[in-house]
């Protein structure tokens, strides 16, 4: 199996962990999605999409447990992931794991769903 | 720090200068004075997304070194409301950006649905190269809170409103 060719994003409050697993391209979130942390995320999803369709995986799994918060610039940061990947016709499920201590991310990846039904896919950490 | 206690509302007022740094401490004082009239945790989540999101605007747009984080309780006059709880932002706005801001909020304001409102932003954005767009609109739409504006000489307010429930109602 060809490596992941995408390093893992580490800022003060934020990091991205990226992983590759049963067909599935997984990013574990953690810390805060605040403004530091808009650059490294508009830079680091694109890669995503791109050994997403290198590695022809089923599923992006993006694992939100440990995230505390992800604001409005960040959160477009998705859109346009998600945008990209719907215009396209991806062939991967994009799959979002939530935690139901963070209330935010069940209302804000509702949002996202609605964007793209069928394509993204959202589960609580207590369905898992 | 400013603090007022000014019965029957209570007000705390922060002013600092338009720094990233300060997000954050400004977030958790409102959501922190907030938790002093709710404890529900969905409520507060809601209250610190407000907070959020209106003091990084208020720092990303502000045109001069002076921003205001306002956070208000006052017994609330709707059906079943025991507080109202205000968040209110204000910062000097430049010109060109004060007329753009004020036409967005107009129409944010006037929204019937602010899930629709909000899904036709998050539509328009993913073709915009700079900024989202999308801050007040999730306060509307996410947090579920009203959203009023005004401004005078330049200076824009915007402020996020939630009416919290009297104890032992939805």
């Amino acid at each position: 199996m060809k490596p992941l060719e995408l390093a893992a994003v580490a800022l003060e409050g934020f990091s991205l962990e990226p992983s590759l697993e049963n067909e599935k391209l997984c990013v574990t979130f953690a810390g805060t999605g605040d403004l530091d942390a808009v650059a490294s995320l508009g830079a680091f999803l694109p890669k995503v999409h791109q050994q997403a369709i290198s590695h022809g995986v089923e599923e992006v799994v993006f694992d939100f447990c440990a995230l505390e918060f992800m604001n409005s610039s960040c959160f477009k940061a998705f859109v346009t992931f998600i945008d990209s990947a719907k215009t396209i016709g991806a062939s991967y499920r994009i799959r979002f794991i939530t935690s139901s201590k963070h209330y935010w991310q069940r209302r804000s990846l509702e949002a996202l769903r609605r964007l793209a039904m069928g394509l993204v896919i959202i589960e609580s950490d207590q369905e898992s | 720090m400013l603090t007022r206690r000014d019965p029957p509302g209570e007000e705390v007022m922060l002013c600092f200068p338009p720094r990233k740094s300060y997000v954050a401490p400004a977030t958790d004082f409102v959501t922190c004075f907030c938790s002093e009239h709710t404890p529900d945790k969905a409520t507060l989540s809601r209250v610190q997304l407000a907070a959020h999101e209106l003091s990084e605007n208020v720092v990303k747009y502000a045109a001069d070194q002076e921003c205001t984080v306002r956070v208000r309780t006052d017994p609330s006059t709707a059906s079943g409301g025991a507080v109202s709880l205000s968040i209110s932002t204000e910062n000097a706005v430049l010109p060109d950006a004060l007329h753009r801001v004020e036409a967005y909020l107009a129409a944010l304001e006037a929204a019937p649905n602010p899930d629709e409102f909000y899904d036709e932003q998050i539509a328009e954005t993913a073709k915009r190269a700079n900024g989202s767009g999308l801050g007040l609109a999730r306060i509307r739409s996410e947090a579920a809170m009203d959203i009023r504006h005004h401004s005078q000489g330049g200076r824009l307010c915007i402020t996020a409103i939630l009416v919290l429930p009297r104890a032992g109602e939805p």
